[in-house]
C-alpha cells in the first residue's frame, strides 16, 4: 500500500482535533456520571464493554460518519484525486483510519471506565465481552461499516446516521425474516457471521465505489449514492438468495428432503388415506415455530397433497372400544375442524398448538359410576386419577375392581416411600413402585388395610411392561419377555415368533395412549432393544409374541388395517405397512 | 519527437451542451502554448480531460504517450497542474503540501523546492488558511515545478495577483521551467501575459482550437520596430479576427 502512510497523516491531521476533544471529553463525562449519579448508575455507566460501546459509537459520530462527507462538503475530492496516488489510497487510509480510530475511542473509554473504578476502589467485575454481548459485536461491525459506507451517499456526516439506518432496514430486510419476534428461521450462529461478514464486506465495497468511482469526474452525491446503492444490492444478493431460499425451504414440503419430518398421522375412515403432519423443518427452528403442514396421502397411489396447516385430531385409538379407523369431526378449543373423506379442506388451523388430545378412551364420571363433580385424569393403570371439580391439588384414585375413590395423600401418609403418581391399579392390590428412581422395586399395596408387601420374585434389574387385564403384568427379564404375577412371583415365558435382531430391554403397549392394554383388541406392543425398535402383537392365549419387521430408529404405530397387517411411522418421516410374524416392509409415502 | 500533449478529436457534453467538439490540438516538446479563449469556452474542460478528472464523449487524449483514463496516476504523476485557485487544506502548510506530494512525484527534485521556496519567500510554516492570495499561488507553483513533470498545466494560474507578486512569480517559473523535452499549455485571460509566455498561442472558440500558431504568425512581424510592448494589443487584434472568423 504505496503512499498509504501519508493519507494515515493527512486524516490525522485532518482529524487531531476532534481526537483530542474526544480524549479530553471522555473522562470528564464519566467524571460527572460518577459524581451526579448513584453507585449503582454509575456502575452501569463505567461497565467496560458499555464504555467501550460510548466510545466506539462517539468515534463513529464524530469520525466515522464525516470522513467522506467533509472531504465533499470542503471541496477537496477533487485535489484528492488529481493526485497520483488518486481516490483509491484516500479511501483506504479513511478505511483504516476510521477502524483504528473506533478501536482506540472504545479501548480508550475502556480504560478511563477502568481507572475510574481503580480510583472509586471498586472493580470492574462485568468482564469487558461476555458470551452475550460478544455476539454483538459482528452486527455491530456490519452496522458502523454501513454508517462509513452511506456517509458516502451524503453530503453531510448528519445524514448518515438516518440515512444508513434506512439502508441497513432496506437492504438486510431479509434477515428481519430471520431475527424477528415471529420469526421460523432462527439462524444459525454460522449464518449470522456469514450475514455479517457478508454485509461488512457488502458496505465495504459499496463505501469504495461510491467514493473512488462516485465521485469521480467531479460528480455529486447523488452519483456516489446510486452507485454505492447498486453495488450494495449486488453484494447483498447472495445474502437474499439465502434467505429466500430458507424461506422456500421452510414453507415447502420435500419428503425426500433430510429435513422432513412427520409428527403424527391417522388412518381415514375407510382406509384408504392417511392424514399426516409434516414440515421440512429449518435448521435451528424453535419448536414452537415449525410450521407443520396436513398432508393427505393415497395409500393405493401413494400421491399427496399438502394444504397450509395442520391436521388436528381430537380422538383416535386403533383398536379402542370405539371404531379402530375412525377421523370424525370434532370440536376442540371453540373452533370446529373438519378432517375426513367429505371434505377437501381436510384442515382447518387453530390457535395455539393443541395436537393431539390426550386420551380419549377415558371413561365419564357417570359411566364409573361417580358423581358430576368428579373429573376423569388419567388412566393409572386399570384404575383411574380422578379429582374433585373446584379443588385443587386433590388426586383421588378409582378403583373400578373396588368401584370406590382413595384420597391417594391420606391412604399413602404412612407410606412415603412409595411413588403413588406410578400408582398401578389392578384386581387386587395395586401395584406400586418404591422411591422415584430405576432400579426400581415394588410393593403390592393395599388401599383399604393401606398394608404394603414387596412383589414377589421382583428383581430390580426387571423392567415392568403393561399391565394386562387380569392384572398380570409384561415384564423383560434376563430371559426375554414373560407374564408376571407379583403376587407369587410366577413368570410365564413368552415365545416369540417373527424378527427379533436382538435381547429386548423394554417392551410399552403400543398406542400410547396410557389406556390398559386390555382396552385394545388386538394388543399390540413396542419392544425395544439395544439398537432396534420392532411393532408386535400379543397373544396371551398362545403365549406368544408375533413381531415385525425391525427398525434401526423409532417405530410407532398408526393404525392396523387387520390383525396382521399395520401401518407405521419409521424414524418420524416414513409410513411403512408391516405384517407380523414376517419381515415384510412396504412404503407407504414417501414414495420413490 | 513524439510530441508531449496530442488531443485528437475530443468532444465534451455536459448535458445536452457541447463544451469542446472534435477539438484537436498537439503540444510538442520544448514548448509553451498559451491557450486563450472566452469564457466558458472550454479551457479548464480540457486541463481536466488531460488530467483524467474527466472522460471525454469522444477521441483521444496521449500524454507523453499515455492514456489519461487507463494510466490516470502515471500521466498524474508526469503533469505538474496549478489549478486557479490553490484547492488544498486549509490547515495544510506548505511544508506538509510539500511533504504530502513530494512522495507521490518519482522526479521531485527538493533543490528547486528549497530554491523556489528561498526566491518567493514562502513562509514554510504557515497554514494556507492564513496565507495570502500571491503566497498560496507561489506554493501551487512550487507544487507544480518541484515534480519536474513532462507537461506542466498552469489555470489562471496568475490571475488575481497584484503585478509586483505577479511579476514576482513569473519570472520565477521563467527562470525554473525546464522545457527540454517537456511542454507548458497554460490558460489565462491576460493577453500581455500571453505574449510574454507563450511562443504559441491557441485560441478555443466553438469547442475547437481555431488557431494554433506563434505569436509571430498570429500577430504579424512587428515591422515598425515597435518592440514586445505593441504585442498585447495585436494579439487582441488577432484574437478577436479568429473569434469573429469562426463565429462567422
Amino acid at each position: 500500500m504505496k503512499h498509504i502512510e501519508l493519507y494515515l497523516w493527512k486524516e490525522w491531521r485532518d482529524q487531531r482535533t476532534g481526537i483530542f476533544g474526544l480524549i479530553l471529553v471522555v473522562p470528564i463525562l464519566f467524571v460527572l456520571a460518577v459524581l451526579a449519579w448513584d453507585s449503582n448508575r454509575v456502575a452501569t455507566v463505567l461497565d467496560p464493554g458499555l464504555a467501550a460501546a460510548i466510545g466506539a459509537l462517539t468515534a463513529l459520530l464524530v469520525f466515522g460518519a464525516d470522513l467522506i462527507p467533509g472531504e465533499v462538503r470542503r471541496a477537496r475530492v477533487a485535489f484528492l484525486e488529481r493526485l497520483p496516488a488518486g481516490l483509491e489510497r484516500a479511501f483506504t487510509a479513511k478505511l483504516v483510519f476510521f477502524v483504528a480510530v473506533t478501536l482506540f475511542a472504545a479501548i480508550y473509554a475502556m480504560s478511563v471506565a477502568v481507572g475510574l473504578h481503580a480510583l472509586q476502589g471498586t472493580s470492574s467485575a462485568v468482564p469487558f465481552l461476555d458470551a452475550i454481548r460478544g455476539q454483538f459485536v459482528l452486527p455491530a461491525i456490519a452496522c458502523a461499516l454501513w454508517i462509513f459506507a452511506v456517509s458516502a451517499w451524503v453530503p453531510h456526516g448528519a445524514l448518515a446516521f438516518p440515512a444508513a439506518a434506512i439502508v441497513i432496514a432496506l437492504l438486510c430486510s431479509p434477515a428481519w425474516f430471520f431475527f424477528g419476534p415471529d420469526s421460523i428461521l432462527q439462524p444459525t450462529s454460522g449464518e449470522l457471521r456469514a450475514f455479517c461478514a457478508l454485509s461488512a464486506i457488502g458496505a465495504t465495497v459499496s463505501a469504495w465505489f461510491s467514493f473512488v468511482r462516485g465521485y469521480r469526474f467531479g460528480r455529486a452525491p447523488a452519483h456516489a449514492a446510486l452507485l454505492g446503492a447498486v453495488v450494495a444490492v449486488l453484494s447483498l444478493l447472495p445474502a437474499w438468495s439465502w434467505c429466500a431460499w430458507r424461506w422456500h425451504a421452510a414453507h415447502t414440503l420435500d419428503p425426500h428432503s433430510d429435513r422432513f419430518e412427520i409428527s403424527s398421522a391417522w388412518l381415514s375412515e375407510d382406509g384408504s388415506r392417511i392424514f399426516l403432519n409434516a414440515t421440512n423443518y429449518a435448521q435451528n427452528t424453535p419448536p414452537d415455530k415449525v410450521i407443520w403442514r396436513g398432508v393427505r396421502v393415497d395409500l393405493k397411489s401413494g400421491a399427496w397433497q399438502s394444504a397450509a396447516s395442520r391436521v388436528l385430531v381430537a380422538e383416535y385409538a386403533p383398536g379402542s372400544a370405539s371404531p379402530a379407523r375412525r377421523v370424525r369431526s370434532m370440536i376442540l378449543n371453540g373452533l370446529e375442524n373438519r378432517i375426513g373423506d367429505a371434505h377437501d379442506e381436510m384442515v382447518h388451523s387453530i390457535k395455539g398448538s393443541t395436537g393431539l388430545v390426550q386420551d380419549r378412551n377415558l371413561p365419564t364420571a357417570s359411566e364409573l359410576g361417580l358423581d358430576e363433580h368428579f373429573r376423569i385424569q388419567y388412566w393409572l393403570g386399570m384404575g383411574l386419577m380422578v379429582n374433585e371439580v373446584g379443588k385443587l391439588n386433590n388426586s383421588i384414585f378409582f378403583d373400578p375392581f373396588r368401584k370406590r375413590t382413595f384420597d391417594s395423600a391420606e391412604i399413602y401418609a404412612s407410606s412415603p416411600n412409595l411413588d403413588r403418581l406410578s400408582t398401578c391399579i389392578r384386581p387386587g392390590s395395586w401395584l406400586v413402585p418404591r422411591g422415584l428412581h430405576r432400579p426400581r422395586e415394588y410393593e403390592l399395596f393395599d388401599p383399604d388395610t393401606r398394608a404394603s408387601t414387596p412383589a414377589t420374585g421382583w428383581n430390580a434389574k426387571d423392567f415392568l411392561g403393561p399391565v394386562l387385564g387380569d392384572g398380570r403384568f409384561l415384564v423383560v427379564d434376563s430371559d426375554g419377555i414373560c407374564i408376571y404375577t407379583p403376587e407369587t412371583g410366577a413368570r410365564d415365558r413368552l415365545t416369540v415368533r417373527g424378527e427379533l435382531p436382538g435381547p429386548v430391554k423394554y417392551v410399552w403397549a403400543s398406542p400410547w395412549t396410557n389406556a390398559p392394554l386390555s382396552r385394545f383388541q388386538p394388543q399390540f406392543l413396542s419392544l425395544d432393544g439395544h439398537e432396534f425398535e420392532t411393532l408386535a402383537r400379543l397373544d396371551v392365549e398362545h403365549n406368544e409374541i408375533v413381531t415385525a419387521h425391525a427398525a434401526r430408529g423409532r417405530v410407532r404405530l398408526v393404525a392396523y388395517e387387520d390383525a396382521n397387517t399395520v401401518l407405521a411411522l419409521e424414524d418420524q418421516r416414513t409410513i411403512v405397512r408391516l405384517r407380523f410374524g414376517t419381515t415384510d416392509r412396504e412404503v407407504v409415502f414417501p414414495r420413490d | 519527437m513524439n510530441p508531449v500533449l496530442q488531443v485528437q478529436g475530443v468532444s465534451k457534453l455536459f448535458g445536452d451542451r457541447a463544451i469542446l467538439c472534435g477539438l484537436d490540438l498537439e503540444l510538442p516538446a520544448d514548448s509553451t502554448t498559451v491557450l486563450l479563449g472566452a469564457n466558458g469556452t472550454g479551457k479548464t474542460t480540457l486541463m481536466k480531460l488531460v488530467l483524467g478528472l474527466e472522460r471525454p464523449d469522444s477521441g483521444t487524449i496521449r500524454v507523453a504517450g499515455l492514456d489519461p483514463m487507463r494510466d490516470a496516476s502515471a500521466v498524474r504523476a508526469r503533469v505538474g497542474f496549478v489549478p486557479d485557485r490553490p484547492d488544498v487544506y486549509s490547515w495544510m502548510t506548505p511544508r506538509e503540501l510539500f511533504a504530502f506530494l513530494r512522495p507521490q512525484y518519482p522526479r521531485w527534485n527538493r533543490t528547486i523546492e528549497s530554491r523556489l521556496v528561498e526566491r518567493l519567500s514562502i513562509p514554510l510554516r504557515t497554514s494556507f488558511a492564513t496565507l495570502s492570495r500571491g503566497e498560496a499561488a507561489k506554493t501551487m507553483l512550487v507544487a507544480a515545478l518541484a515534480p519536474q513533470p513532462d507537461l506542466y498545466l498552469l489555470d489562471e494560474a496568475f490571475s488575481g495577483l497584484d503585478p509586483l507578486v505577479r511579476d514576482d512569480v513569473l519570472a520565477a517559473f521563467l527562470a525554473e521551467i525546464d522545457l527540454s523535452g517537456r511542454a507548458a499549455l497554460i490558460v489565462t485571460h491576460e493577453l500581455d501575459l500571453a505574449a510574454r509566455l507563450g511562443d504559441r498561442i491557441a485560441i478555443l472558440a466553438n469547442g475547437r482550437i481555431a488557431a494554433c500558431k506563434s505569436i509571430e504568425e498570429l500577430c504579424g512581424v512587428d515591422e515598425g520596430g515597435g518592440g514586445g510592448g505593441d504585442q498585447p494589443r495585436r494579439l487582441k487584434q488577432a484574437l478577436s479576427d479568429v473569434l469573429e472568423g469562426s463565429a462567422a
